[in-house]
């Protein structure tokens, strides 16, 4: 665990060294300010369910900018090899990694409890459908994440991992469509694979437990195909 | 014999060249038998056609050049291929297998001030009740706000009648086609489970 917390933390200072992650933050920031202020003009509601709901499409587009350097950088540089000499186990490299983008994502929704803060100061709203909605975006954009962080592994070069993410991501957003018009057992097991159909609950304000799953599922295989596709440079 | 094995080498058209191609289309003919096995749901004609010539193109490519065949698949790089799709796939699985049961034995937390979204005793006691099976047909505008509310609450009254209440939505425009043309209905207004 400790080399897991070594590569997160060196990972961490990269972004901050480097003007993605403020690039990242600010457009992430302003356009999540924009939404808020404007539901809220329309609204008249003291809630967070239509920004949730907005937040996670961002999500979409800011996700493979966050995830296409992770594993491509390493491997177009080279240093993933000297990485790999290190005593420290593929899974731990990758889990490192993705838990470095995981904090970032944090900072990002961190940053944005200033708005929960303004609805609590100007009126009172109903805490749940905000605490679920902030435990639902975390989990769709870790889910995100980790996607995007094998499709940094398939390559070298960010540009067409952030392409591979943005089309995992798209299929897997349109995928309730897909089974729809598939129909019987086969579509209903494509819309399963919606992210969509497992959200939707969150800003709502209830927790579904195959939701959770769902997105952990998610999670894990990312993790764990990235750890295969970089155990596979070995036998090369 | 020998200057026919020389022609061959020598540029010519060679047996050789065509055995890659012959293996990649033969995987191509039994992935695509498997594909339009799983989306038609049944064995058919196509699947069957599909499936048989990918694996005797398979096989001409195997009986060509066995020991070949046998070397590429036991090479370290070849293992430690089949080694990794095997973990991956084992993995695919398991994580699916969590997510079915996870979908039978699912629980519902529901942190709303009021509990919007929980059944109260009495509903539940007559969802559970129902003498007969029942079917809901909400009629919503295509963009209604409220679609995902009624779901969530419809969708607790489903499952907790065991299967006997079912439901719709059928959105305005395709409401209009089902009065006017009998019972047609819109499909991209069911819910994927065909509800």
């Amino acid at each position: 665990m400790r080399n897991v917390w070594a590569v997160a933390m060196r990972e961490l200072h990269t972004y901050f060294l480097s003007p993605v992650a403020y690039v990242v933050i600010a457009l992430f920031l302003a356009l999540s300010g924009y939404l808020f202020s404007l539901i809220l003009i329309n609204g008249h509601e003291a809630s967070l369910r239509g920004l949730i709901s907005n937040v996670s499409v961002l999500f979409l587009f800011i996700v493979p900018a966050i995830s296409m350097r992770l594993m491509a950088e390493e491997q177009r540089t080279g240093t993933v090899e000297l990485l790999l000499t290190n005593p420290v186990q593929e899974w731990e490299i990758v889990t490192g990694k993705f838990l470095a983008s995981v904090m970032l994502l944090l900072v990002m929704l961190a940053l944005t409890l200033l708005f929960p803060a303004f609805l609590f100061v100007f009126g009172s709203p109903d805490r749940g459908p905000i605490i679920t909605g902030y435990v639902g975006v975390f989990l769709q954009a870790a889910a995100f994440l980790a996607i995007g962080l094998w499709a940094s592994s398939l390559t070298q070069n960010q540009i067409v991992a952030a392409i591979i993410a943005f089309a995992l991501l798209l299929v897997l957003w349109l995928s309730d469509n897909f089974g729809q018009v598939l129909g019987g057992t086969i579509g209903a097991i494509v819309s399963y694979t919606s992210v969509i159909n497992h959200f939707q609950s969150f800003p709502q304000g209830v927790i579904q437990t195959n939701d959770v799953i769902y997105y952990l599922t998610l999670i894990v295989a990312g993790i764990v195909l990235s750890t295969l596709v970089l155990q596979s440079r070995r036998y090369r | 014999m020998a200057s026919g094995v020389n022609e061959s080498r020598g540029g010519g058209f060679s047996i050789e060249t065509l055995r890659l191609p012959l293996a990649a289309l033969g995987i191509f003919g039994v992935l695509a038998g498997l594909a339009v096995w799983l989306v038609q749901g049944d064995f058919g004609l196509a699947p069957r056609i599909l499936l048989a010539a990918g694996i005797l193109l398979l096989g001409v490519y195997v009986a060509l050049d066995p020991e070949d065949a046998l070397s590429h698949l036991t090479a370290r790089g070849a293992l430690a291929s089949g080694n990794t799709l095997a973990i991956g796939l084992a993995a695919v699985v398991i994580l699916g297998l969590f997510n079915v049961l996870g979908s039978r034995y699912q629980t519902k937390f529901d942190l709303t001030a009021n509990k919007q979204y929980t059944l109260s005793d009495q509903s539940v006691k007559i969802a559970q009740s129902l003498p007969q099976p029942v079917k809901i047909s909400a009629f919503l505008t295509a963009n209604d706000s409220r679609k995902q509310d009624f779901q969530t609450l419809l969708s607790d009254y489903s499952n907790r009648s065991g299967g006997k209440l079912s439901y719709e939505f059928i959105s305005r425009a395709a409401s209009w086609r089902r009065t006017s043309r009998g019972h047609h209905r819109d499909r991209h207004d069911r819910l994927p489970d065909g509800r």
